[in-house]
């Protein structure tokens, strides 16, 4: 499993999200993130289809299919029993 | 776009200049002295309550006789008047007075006097304003201890409090900060920031980025002004204060449903719109020349807010109606303006202060934007309904 985050500079929510992922990573060495910029990453943001409300996080499986999508704000604890229930796919 | 903008400026302009020596139509005070159970003081207060729901420039103080202070406040006037009391209905507008009441006998004189006094108010603004301001607060000294709807609170250290004065400021503040919680202009400044950030000259950041800022609010008041300016101007037009109650439930709807939108996100902005602008603060906050990169940081804080003044048009249009509604002097209206930009602008300060101290961009949570717009379409909303059936409950002095 792996978490394509999308965030911008300018987003307050995208701003709040970034010290709670690094808390997210640091805790779970073995999860794998990449982060894309919303105005710097134009054909990542257009592959995925991100709409118009960010942050969006896209959990990805082994064969990179997306098999779910949060939109917005997200909650540590949240996040981390998403992480936990599908971190074998 | 540019064309709208150029309208918009010269609109704002407009109402803020013309209007700046254009006080409100000043009030007509009527002391209305009776006594329960007369039958012709009773004629005469329906009379008189009808004219004050046609006109809210007519102040009625109405003070009933047996009450002891009452009918030493009665007396005073009088004399001061040089006139005989003879009975109650006693009615003194300006320096006319009339004894009793009847429909064939003086109703007409009655009425005539308070629209000339009117008139002559209009007419004489500034002067009368000066007299009336003088009368008024000896009047007031005199007759605070007799007005029922005064209320104090005794504050420690402080003193005497009268509640009525506390209702607008808390207001004021608890529709700024409601205000300021929408992220209308934060993404704007949210990138100039990160760009500051990367900057090597300190002063230079602190420098531009309070500029924008301060220019932010300076926009913001010049439109509250202007806003303010039109409202008085109107005077007690009744479409007016529809209309505006109209803003006010629609907005309140609006911000009650993106309240309760589970979405906790930022709307990504027009893609053309926000690329423009990133090129202008880049290519300004890398200007080698100073002055030209502050002018440019200026005309874009400008340009920006103006853009995103319908975004929250709601609530700083709805206080500026509500003071409108109230008695107070131009230097009032603005402090209370000044007020409600102070709270409005406290999010973006602390989200600046903390980026200049730590170097890191921190964000606000959007659950508090959810609260505030929660909250701010209750209130909203509440204070349509009051614009339209009850407009009187928003008048605190």
């Amino acid at each position: 499993m792996k978490i394509l985050k999308f965030g911008a500079l300018w987003c307050p929510g995208c701003l709040i999200m970034k010290p709670r992922w690094e808390e997210i990573e640091k805790e779970n060495t073995w999860l794998k993130t990449e982060y894309y910029d919303y105005d710097k990453n134009k054909e990542v943001v257009d592959k995925w289809n991100i709409g118009s409300i960010l942050p969006v996080f896209i959990f990805v499986d082994k064969d990179n299919d997306e098999f779910l999508r949060l939109i917005g704000e997200q909650s540590k604890k949240k996040l981390i029993n998403l992480i936990l229930t599908n971190k074998d796919r | 776009m540019k064309n709208i903008l150029k309208k918009l400026l010269l609109i704002i302009l407009f109402f803020m200049f013309i209007n700046l020596n254009v006080n409100a139509l000043d009030k007509v005070d009527v002391y209305f002295f009776y006594s329960n159970g007369c039958p012709h003081c009773a004629s005469e207060k329906e009379m008189l309550d009808k004219l004050v729901k046609e006109n809210k420039n007519i102040i009625i103080h109405a003070y009933e006789i047996n009450d002891k202070d009452n009918y030493q406040l009665w007396i005073k006037k009088a004399n001061e008047l040089e006139a005989n009391i003879s009975g109650v209905p006693f009615t003194i507008i300006g320096e006319a007075y009339f004894t009793g009441y009847s429909e064939s006998y003086n109703k007409n004189a009655i009425v005539n006097e308070i629209n000339k006094q009117l008139i002559q108010k209009d007419n004489n603004i500034n002067k009368n304003e000066e007299d009336n301001s003088v009368n008024e607060n000896e009047e007031d000294n005199s007759i605070n201890e007799n007005d029922e709807n005064n209320y104090n609170l005794d504050v420690p250290i402080v003193g005497k409090i009268k509640t009525e004065n506390l209702s607008l400021p808390i207001i004021a503040i608890l529709m700024g900060v409601l205000d300021g919680f929408n992220p209308c202009a934060m993404w704007i400044l949210l990138f100039l920031i990160s760009i500051l950030i990367g900057m090597n000259d300190r002063k230079k950041m602190w420098i531009l980025g309070l500029t924008f800022v301060a220019t932010s609010a300076l926009m913001y008041s010049l439109f509250m002004i202007a806003w303010l300016n039109l409202a008085l101007f109107m005077g007690s037009l009744s479409w007016i204060r529809i209309l505006v109650a109209g803003v006010a439930i629609i907005g309140g709807i609006i911000n009650l449903k993106s309240g309760l939108n589970k979405d906790s996100g930022c709307r990504v902005v027009n893609d053309k719109k926000r690329e423009k602008i990133f090129s202008r603060v880049k290519r300004l906050t890398s200007e080698k020349t100073f002055l030209l990169a502050l002018g440019g940081i200026i005309l874009l804080a400008i340009s920006v807010n103006l853009i995103e003044l319908l975004c929250s048009a709601g609530l700083p249009v709805v206080f500026t109606q509500i003071l409108a509604l109230n008695e107070l002097s131009s230097i009032d209206h603005y402090l209370y303006i000044l007020l409600y930009i102070i709270f409005f602008m406290i999010d973006d300060m602390i989200v600046f202060i903390i980026a200049m101290l730590t170097l890191k961009l921190t964000g606000i949570s959007t659950k508090y934007g959810k609260i505030s717009h929660l909250i701010g379409g209750i209130l909203m909303i509440i204070i349509g309904l009051l614009l339209i059936f009850n407009p009187g409950l928003l008048m605190f002095n």
